[in-house]
C-alpha cells in the first residue's frame, strides 16, 4: 500500500437521491495505491448504491469519483467502457455464464477487449485458473462445481485482463465458512502480489476485519467512521460498538418506518372524517 | 514498446536472434511480441535471445506470450533464454510462477555467453 502515490479513488461530497430519499449524502473519502478498503454497513445503508456509482452503473445527485485520475461521473459511455478495462468486479453470484465451460467465461474479456491470439488467451486462462487455484477445472461448466469454486472462477475471470482496481460486492455472501475463508485468503493474497487496490463491500464482520487495511461504515448514507481495523475495534461510539458486536440494541433502530405508528394507523380514519 | 531484431551469426550458442524490447508490454502491445518471437523462430537458429533489460512492465499477456515462445522453441528444438529483466518484471514472473519455467540470464552478454 502507497499512501504517497496518486490515489486511484477519490470521491468528494458524492450525494445520491432517489426522489427526495437521500440513499448517499455528502460521502467523502479516497482509496490508497494498493490498498483494501472495506466498505461496511447494514442493509439499506447505501453501500449498494456506493458500489454501483462507484463501477459506473448510475450517475450521482451530485459529487465527483475520480478513478485513476478522471472523473467518472463526467464520462460518456465510452469513457466508462475503457475505464471498466481497468477494472474487475467480483459479482455477489459470481455471474458466471452457464453455457460457457469455466475457461471459455475466463476467455470472455480477453476475446472481448483484446487483440490477442487465441493461443495466448489460452494460456492466459491456465495462469488465471493457477492463480486461483483451479488449473484443472478449465473444461467444466458452472454448473458442475461449488459455490466457492464459482466465486473463484469470478474471480479469475475479473483479474483476466489485470485490473488496477478490483471491487467485491459480498464476496462471502451464500458461501460457507470454509469457503469464506478461501475467498478472504484470495484476495489477500493477490492484493499482495499483483497490488491491485480493492474495495470489498461487506456486511461480514469477520471477513471485513481479517482482510481491511482501512475500513468505512456506512450509516443512513454517511460515513459515520472511517479507519483501520484496530481504529475501529477500539472505537468507544455506541453506533459502532452496536454494529461490530452485533446487536439489537442500540443507535441502529430496528425499526426503520419513517412515519409514526399511531399516525400510520389512523390516517385512513382521519382521511374518512 | 520498442523492439529491435538482430542475428548474430557466430555466437557461442551458434547462429542467435536477439529480441530487444523495451518499454511496457502490455494487452495492447503484446501481439508485436508475438510477432517478434514468431518470426525469429521461424528464421531456424540455434538459439534466440529476449533482451528485457529495457523493459519497465510487463503484464499477463506479455508473461503468456513467452510462454508460448516457449513452446515454439522447445518444438522446434531451439534455446530461448531471456535476459536482463529487472525485479519488477521478475516478480509478474514470479507470480504467476513461471520464474523456473524459463532459462533467465542476468544480462544479454551472459545470455549469448560472452
Amino acid at each position: 500500500m502507497n499512501t504517497e502515490e496518486p490515489k486511484p479513488i477519490v470521491v468528494r461530497n458524492l450525494v445520491k437521491k432517489f426522489g427526495d430519499q437521500v440513499v448517499l449524502d455528502d460521502l467523502n473519502f479516497h482509496v490508497n495505491k494498493g490498498e483494501i478498503l472495506v466498505i461496511m454497513g447494514g442493509s439499506g445503508c447505501g453501500k449498494s448504491t456506493l458500489l454501483r456509482l462507484l463501477i459506473g452503473a448510475m450517475r450521482p445527485t451530485s459529487g465527483s469519483i475520480e478513478m485513476l485520475g478522471t472523473d467518472l461521473t463526467r464520462l460518456n459511455e465510452e469513457g466508462l467502457d475503457d475505464l471498466r478495462k481497468k477494472t474487475g468486479i467480483l459479482f455477489q453470484s459470481g455471474a458466471l455464464f452457464n453455457s460457457m465451460t469455466v475457461g471459455e467465461n475466463i476467455a470472455l474479456p480477453l476475446k472481448e477487449h483484446t487483440k490477442l491470439s487465441a493461443d495466448v488467451i489460452n494460456i492466459m486462462v491456465k495462469m488465471k485458473l493457477e492463480m486461483v487455484g483451479l488449473r484443472d477445472f478449465e473444461h467444466l461448466k458452472p454448473s458442475e462445481i461449488s459455490g466457492g469454486m464459482k466465486k473463484r472462477v469470478g474471480l479469475a475471470r475479473a483479474m483476466a485482463l489485470d485490473p488496477q482496481i478490483m471491487f467485491y460486492d459480498e464476496p462471502s455472501a451464500g458461501l460457507d465458512p470454509i469457503a469464506s475463508a478461501m475467498i478472504d485468503e484470495l484476495m489477500m493474497d493477490l492484493n499482495k502480489k499483483t497490488g491491485v487496490t480493492s474495495i470489498v463491500v461487506t456486511h461480514d464482520m469477520g471477513s471485513a476485519f481479517k482482510i481491511a487495511h482501512r475500513m468505512i461504515l456506512l450509516f443512513k448514507g454517511r460515513a459515520v467512521a472511517v479507519g483501520t481495523p484496530a481504529q475501529i475495534r477500539a472505537s468507544g461510539d455506541p453506533l459502532i460498538r452496536q454494529f461490530i458486536n452485533g446487536l439489537a440494541d442500540g443507535p441502529i433502530p430496528l425499526r426503520v418506518s419513517r412515519k409514526d405508528y399511531a399516525e400510520d394507523l389512523l390516517e385512513p380514519f382521519i382521511e374518512r372524517f | 514498446m520498442q523492439i529491435r531484431t538482430e542475428v548474430l551469426e557466430s555466437g557461442l550458442l551458434g547462429r542467435t536472434v536477439v529480441i530487444t524490447a523495451e518499454g511496457e508490454v502490455d494487452m495492447h502491445e503484446s501481439p508485436r511480441l508475438r510477432k517478434a518471437l514468431a518470426d525469429s523462430i521461424g528464421y531456424r537458429p540455434a538459439a534466440v535471445v529476449v533482451d528485457l533489460a529495457g523493459v519497465t512492465f510487463i503484464d499477463s499477456s506479455g508473461v503468456a506470450t513467452l510462454v508460448e515462445a516457449m513452446k515454439l522453441a522447445k518444438a522446434a528444438g531451439l534455446e530461448l533464454v531471456l535476459s536482463g529483466m529487472n525485479d519488477k518484471v521478475r516478480d509478474v514472473f514470479a507470480l504467476a510462477r513461471l520464474d523456473k519455467f524459463f532459462r533467465l540470464a542476468a544480462t544479454r552478454q551472459e545470455a549469448l555467453g560472452v
